[in-house]
């Protein structure tokens, strides 16, 4: 009874969310694409399409969060405003269907129709609505050769009514012929700045109390993706305010929330490898002294029982060795070399107590070589 | 049969026994009327599902431990007709990936969709959305995790996702970003011994720091094993004093034995050895990953100083290979060779040691 | 299906050999009686109806099965009908299974010593075509029927329902007894089905003995997945799919296993088919090698053999030219039945193997036994071969003479993919080797072949075969040292199936457990439910010690636990019905140390015995259970036991 779909009440509350339950990351997705941060060079260049209204196939590729769906998203709207937008706009991402049967029948007789006659905007504004369509293709690496392959195909026939626009992280999954017909944009991490000035008008609009500090210690756990930190942002005030009575946001809070090692545990563990807290001369027959095997394996061992994720390790890890002041450039090759190849296991499926302890292992061996 | 470890499962949030700050939070979350979905991360044992039953109780009463179990049959993409038993209360759905292998994806896609287009019935119900508890989330797949990732913002209005993982690794960017991560770490040996006794004194007997001890170091942190380590020797001998020896289950045993033959002689034949004694144990369903792990805890317990980091290494390699390839035996076997290869020359001749760095 | 497959052969082969003589009516010939219809129509009346239906066998003479076998199964229909020497037998004769490979004369012996002892044939028949096309009809509904159909024939004993399926089996008038026959089982791969029909085996057991029941199953074997899959993926059919294993057991179930036919009794068979087509007029009279090829390339499936047969014929009478020209006929003849049965391909694995794995090189010295003048001519063959450029001395290492081997061809040929291959390898690397260092390339390579390219993204790695040869070939020895090594078949078939089964009883365990909890969830102060349940992990690594513990307070340990008792039995610290409990623990570990190399079933290259089946192309990881067929004598003798030995 539980799974039985209601007796169909036709569009009752058809996903409307409470604009108050609403992720932030979609509510204050940029309407235009003047509101994009960070990425001029990619909005220039559309900014002159918006004024030509012809538009070329897009690719949009680069790591997530930093605005390449909501660039087109916003690049779309500003093309044809609310009236059009859903007659002229066909999102698809992984979690619909998408194999090739998908792009045979639903991509090709979207994209086949003849674009309908503009209807006027309600809101009075005048949209340039140029005559063809735009599919956009979220998460296109997703996406089968096979589909792919077909798609290639659809894009020709229907280039004259009908723009794809394709949205990637891996510009490589994208099979060469579909790259080649799409101009290609890269989108780049986002600037810390820009992050921070985001998240502090996001504060200000939910009347989060939140200080700068905490800002910053959000933009450096989230690595330049603008969607985890306002995530992140909108979880810790979620907890601040449940608490009774509701305290502010600390930067322990947000280093919780983004599952961070706190220091000190890193800085022990570092340690142990060899990596001296900073500053100090390396005293290499010391470390070696206290950094027998066992003792490594056991302090392994008490990081994987607190829970902390192997990636999350791995990558705190790096920050301190490659930013440390005294360690040799061989060595700190040496130890990138190891951290890259532990992070390739973790994509592979490798086990994070098994590979903890290999890259402690192989680190410690490489700083006291 | 009532096992203790399922019996004397705390099964609201003032109930549980330990990690007292996040259970604040948790309550404090279940209360505030915006629920987020959330991601449950540590390692096995040290208390994600009782915490997320808990936390369950907490959302939505007593009424969520009222479960039904349905046989739903879901078509797969290639048409073959799937048989799932789906657990559910009134207002939660549980999943676990692992019973429904490469179907996942058509598996919780279906249920989402339908939990989606569902209004709560429940008129006195608590909460206006359902709860959908994946458990082993880090066993779904990767075409899975992409369906999720959309549905998770798409349909927040009537519907959270509760995922619960020992590991974050496998589960794709987006979908933490997506979550409250909620870390459970496990049990330090305080809370543990707390726990123990606690549940020795609702069996009614008294056990003695020394057996408490020895269960905690048996169990690395994972509680349940404590809690069934205790059973057993309590059914073993009932006084529970003098030297106990907690006794190693058959598989432990028989990796331990394994791990002596690699180290007794290293020819061709005992590769054959090893290799039936490697096919036995795949046969009874030991996860790979477990059994390189506990042989080469064996090995470097047994092996000199310097080859306990190269035994490491190659455990780690072909680990990794295992899950890109499809024929487990062979890397666990090029594993095995490998070790003997190194330790044979350790002894006899050159020293091979270094032969992966640079 | 094979079936299907080797008519589709035939008339490829027949366009291509005689493409006037042949009018192809209808080219999808689909299961024994379609295929009948359509082919190729020349001038004979008879050329419509496959031997195989024609000649179905109508006497015991008929058989060309082992006497052994005929009397072990006339004997069980005598003793289920009359009770056998003192009457008391009856009640244990309830149901009889046959096993053994396709086309070895199961239910034709079934059917011919039916009539023989007066009974009538009930048989079940499945609706799995409706079924499988996704029709509305769901597997319960199957195996109702079927347990429907299972209960009508108990009580019915008297009524006959057999339909003469195709023209062999007709009911004696009056007979007075009936006998049910179960050859097309329901999808008894489905969990849910399979419990259904075990339920319904169970049930009839339970039934006052009026009809005894005969269920056939062919040995299809295991299509080896070595993906891990759900348990449903299974695709293990064979005996131990069928019955319950508290039934394996059980005195009321009698196990009769039917090996391939030995060659002497085809011949003879086969003989007297054709002198009946020769006599009846058009039909030639092939020639012995052809005969002899048909008989050895069958595998011991005389179905397969008769369907050759036929073929020859066919062509043979096509041919009215000249003499001269028919022995070119004959010659295509050779090449088209090589082209339809299994033969060449099966034989290339074993020279494939052995090629790669005896590694021969350039400079290797000569075999003992062979001559002076084979020795010369090797090595003038040799010296037309040019010897690789020696690599830097960086690398010195990996120089190694001339390969013998031209990977290029052998991949041509190579009638498997690399994956199977790859497993073969496996199994018989070993002995090949010298040292653990040289096994630890060879397995090297394996594993990092066995790696690549399995990603979604990626195209499969297309050097596959190309890679595991060559590194195979590298790693090895050179000369490998020649200890008369034996090639056996991969063990890693045999090792999927078991855990599948163990994987079974695990996931039984804990839903038994699950349910276990939530029975006594209506008490609001009952036990809460283990959210998502026990994981399979949690059950295999850490539950047995406690469940153990618990049957030994129950005065027993699982190692003393017959099987069959188990169920029945109440165990107060386990809790009631928890036969999937037991069924788990009841696996315990093996440790018998292995011995040598010899784990899995040996192949041979002996023109007497058969070699193992291999599969096609498109079957990627099918292996079958193949019998050796054993040497025959003179009576054409049996050893017991289908199973290769165990070395």
């Amino acid at each position: 009874m539980f799974l039985k779909p209601q007796t169909k009440k036709p569009e009752a509350a058809k996903h409307t969310v409470d604009p108050a339950l609403q992720p932030w990351v979609e509510k204050y997705r940029p309407k235009t694409i003047d509101d994009i941060s960070s990425q001029d060079h990619t909005v220039a260049v559309l900014r002159k399409t918006l004024q030509s209204t012809n538009l070329p196939h897009l690719l949009f590729y680069g790591p997530p969060g930093t605005g390449k769906t909501s660039t087109i998203l916003a690049l779309a709207r500003q093309l044809y405003g609310p009236a059009n937008f859903r007659n002229r706009v066909l999102e698809l991402n992984a979690s619909d269907e998408r194999g090739i049967a998908i792009v045979r029948d639903k991509i090709k007789n979207f994209a086949r129709q003849t674009p309908r006659a503009a209807t006027a905007s309600a809101d009075g504004q005048v949209y340039p609505c140029p005559p063809y369509k735009i599919i956009i293709l979220d998460e296109a690496d997703s996406m089968t050769q096979d589909a792919q392959g077909a798609l290639r195909r659809i894009m020709e026939t229907y280039a004259r009514i009908t723009r794809f626009c394709l949205v990637c992280n891996y510009v490589t999954r994208i099979i060469e012929p579909l790259a080649s017909r799409c101009s290609k944009f890269r989108f780049k991490p986002l600037e810390s700045t820009s992050t921070l000035s985001r998240l502090s008008y996001i504060s200000s609009e939910e009347h989060v109390g939140v200080s700068n500090e905490v800002l910053q210690t959000l933009v450096d756990a989230s690595g330049g993706d603008l969607r985890r930190s306002i995530t992140y942002l909108q979880s810790a005030s979620r907890l601040a305010a449940s608490t009774q009575p509701p305290t502010p946001i600390t930067s322990v809070d947000v280093l919780e929330i983004a599952g961070v090692v706190p220091d000190h545990v890193i800085l022990k563990f570092a340690s142990r490898l060899g990596i001296e807290p900073s500053g100090d001369t390396m005293d290499i027959d010391m470390s070696t002294q206290k950094t027998g095997f066992d003792s490594i394996r056991e302090e392994v061992r008490l990081l994987v029982r607190e829970g902390y994720s192997g990636t999350q390790i791995l990558s705190q890890l790096h920050d301190l060795t490659i930013m440390h002041p005294t360690l040799t450039s061989r060595q700190k090759a040496r130890c990138a070399l190891v951290f890259a190849e532990t992070d390739k296991a973790f994509c592979d499926g490798g086990d994070e107590e098994l590979w903890v302890l290999e890259t402690a292992l192989r680190v410690h061996k490489a700083l006291a070589a | 049969m009532s096992l203790w470890v399922d019996k004397y499962r705390p099964r609201t949030l003032d109930s549980l026994h330990y990690h007292a700050e996040l259970t604040a939070r948790l309550r404090a979350l279940a209360s505030s009327g915006d629920f987020p979905h959330m991601l449950f991360f540590g390692p096995s044992g040290a208390g994600k599902k009782t915490r997320v039953a808990c936390t369950l109780r907490e959302l939505f009463g007593p009424g969520v431990e009222k479960i039904k179990i349905d046989q739903r049959v879901f078509m797969t993409p290639s048409k073959r007709k799937l048989d799932v038993n789906i657990v559910q209360s009134n207002f939660h759905i549980e999943i676990t990936p692992s019973d429904v292998g490469m179907y996942d994806r058509v598996v919780i896609q279906e249920i989402l969709k339908e939990i989606a287009q569902t209004q709560q019935v429940d008129l006195n119900a608590k909460q206006r959305f359902k709860v959908v508890v994946i458990s082993e989330a880090d066993s779904l797949s990767r075409d899975a995790q992409a369906a999720l990732r959309r549905t998770m913002e798409k349909y927040m209005s009537n519907m959270r996702i509760i995922l619960c993982a020992n590991s974050t690794s496998t589960l794709i960017a987006p979908i933490k970003s997506r979550c409250l991560l909620i870390r459970v770490a496990a049990p330090n040996e305080d809370e543990m011994s707390r726990c123990l006794n606690e549940v020795a004194k609702k069996e009614r007997f008294d056990l003695p720091p020394s057996a408490a001890q020895e269960i905690i170091q048996d169990s690395n942190g994972n509680l349940r094993k404590a809690l069934l380590v205790l059973e057993t020797l309590k059914m073993q001998s009932p006084d529970l004093t003098g030297p106990l020896t907690i006794a190693k289950p058959d598989w432990e045993t028989y990796c331990h034995k394994l791990a002596d033959m690699i180290l007794q002689e290293q020819t061709p034949q005992r590769v054959l050895d090893v290799r039936t004694k490697l096919y036995e144990l795949l046969a009874h369903c030991i996860p790979p990953d477990v059994i390189i792990k506990t042989i080469s805890n064996r090995l470097v317990d047994n092996v000199a100083e310097p080859l306990k980091a190269d035994v490491i290494h190659w455990a780690a390699f072909y680990q990794v290979r295992m899950r890109l390839g499809s024929k487990k035996i062979f890397h666990l076997e090029a594993w095995v060779i490998k070790v003997m290869s190194l330790y044979k020359h350790f002894f006899y001749d050159v020293d091979l040691t270094g032969d992966f760095e640079d | 299906m094979l079936l299907s497959k080797l008519i589709y052969g035939l008339f490829m082969v027949v366009q291509f050999l005689a493409p006037l003589d042949v009018k192809p009516k209808d080219v999808k010939g689909k299961g024994k009686e379609k295929a009948a219809t359509p082919s190729f129509r020349i001038d004979s009346q008879t050329d419509d109806t496959l031997w195989v239906d024609i000649h179905a066998p109508q006497s015991e003479e008929d058989l060309a099965v082992h006497k052994k076998k005929i009397n072990d199964v006339r004997n069980w229909l005598l003793e289920a009908r009359d009770g056998g020497a003192n009457g008391t037998l009856k009640k244990y004769r309830r149901i009889l299974v046959l096993t053994g490979p396709a086309g070895v004369g199961k239910t034709a012996t079934v059917r011919v010593l039916a009539k023989q002892c007066g009974f009538a044939i009930s048989e079940w028949r499945n609706a799995s075509e409706e079924f499988y096309e996704g029709m509305d009809i769901d597997w319960e509904s199957v195996s109702q029927k079927f347990d429907a159909f299972l209960n009508r024939a108990l009580y019915q004993s008297v009524l006959v329902r057999s339909e003469p399926s195709n023209g062999s089996s007709s009911s004696q008038s009056g007979p007075s007894k009936q006998i049910v026959l179960v050859e097309d089982m329901p999808n008894i791969l489905h969990p849910g089905t399979q419990s259904a029909f075990h339920a319904s085996l169970v049930a009839f057991l339970d039934s006052p003995p009026v009809t005894p029941l005969i269920i056939i199953v062919s040995d299809s074997g295991l299509r080896g997945e070595s993906r891990e899959g759900p348990p449903w993926h299974k695709e293990v059919f064979d005996v131990r799919t069928i019955l319950p294993p508290a039934l394996l057991q059980s005195p009321y179930i009698t196990q009769i296993s039917f090996n391939p036919i030995a060659s002497t009794l085809m011949r003879k068979a086969l003989q007297k088919i054709v002198q009946a087509e020769v006599s009846s007029g058009g039909s030639q009279m092939p020639s012995k090698e052809d005969m002899d090829m048909m008989i050895e390339s069958s595998n011991g499936d005389i179905r397969s053999a008769l369907m050759a047969l036929q073929f020859a014929s066919v062509i043979n009478k096509g041919s009215k030219e000249p003499v001269k020209k028919r022995t070119r006929k004959g010659k295509n003849l050779t090449v088209a039945i090589e082209a339809i049965t299994r033969r060449e391909q099966s034989l290339a694995l074993f020279h494939l193997l052995g090629k790669i794995l005896y590694n021969k090189r350039k400079g290797d010295p000569p075999n003992a036994s062979s001559s002076q003048k084979d020795r010369e001519k090797e090595a003038e063959a040799w010296a037309q071969i040019k010897d690789p450029t020696p690599l830097p001395d960086y690398l010195a290492g990996h120089n190694r003479a001339a390969s013998k081997v031209d990977i290029e061809k052998i991949y041509a040929d190579a009638s498997v993919d690399s994956s199977l291959f790859s497993l073969y390898l496996h199994q018989n690397y070993v002995q090949f080797c010298d040292n653990v260092d040289q096994c630890g390339d060879v397995s090297e390579w394996l594993s990092c072949v066995d790696a690549s390219g399995e990603h979604w993204w990626q195209h499969a790695n297309p050097y596959r075969f190309h890679l595991v040869s060559l590194g195979v070939l590298h790693s090895l020895p050179s000369p490998v040292t020649r200890r008369s090594q034996k090639l056996y078949k991969p063990e890693f078939f045999d090792e999927l199936k078991k855990s599948r089964e163990c994987e079974t009883a695990m996931v039984d365990l804990r839903d038994w457990l699950d349910r276990e909890s939530l029975g006594e969830n209506s008490d609001p102060d009952g036990i809460p439910r283990r959210v998502g349940g026990w994981t399979r992990d949690a059950v295999v690594t850490e539950l047995g010690g406690l469940l153990n513990a618990r049957l030994s307070l129950e005065g027993m340990s699982y190692m003393t636990l017959s099987p069959g008792k188990a169920e029945l039995m109440e165990l107060p610290m386990i809790g009631r019905g928890a036969p999937f409990a037991t069924q788990w623990l009841r696996m315990p570990f093996s440790w018998t140390a292995g011995t040598g190399g010899a784990h899995g079933r040996e192949i041979e290259d002996d023109g007497d015995i058969a070699v193992p089946h291999i599969p096609s192309a498109e079957e990627m990881l099918f292996t079958r259970r193949t019998a050796a067929k054993e040497k025959d004598d003179d009576e054409g003798g049996w050893l017991e036991g289908d199973d290769i030995d165990e070395y």
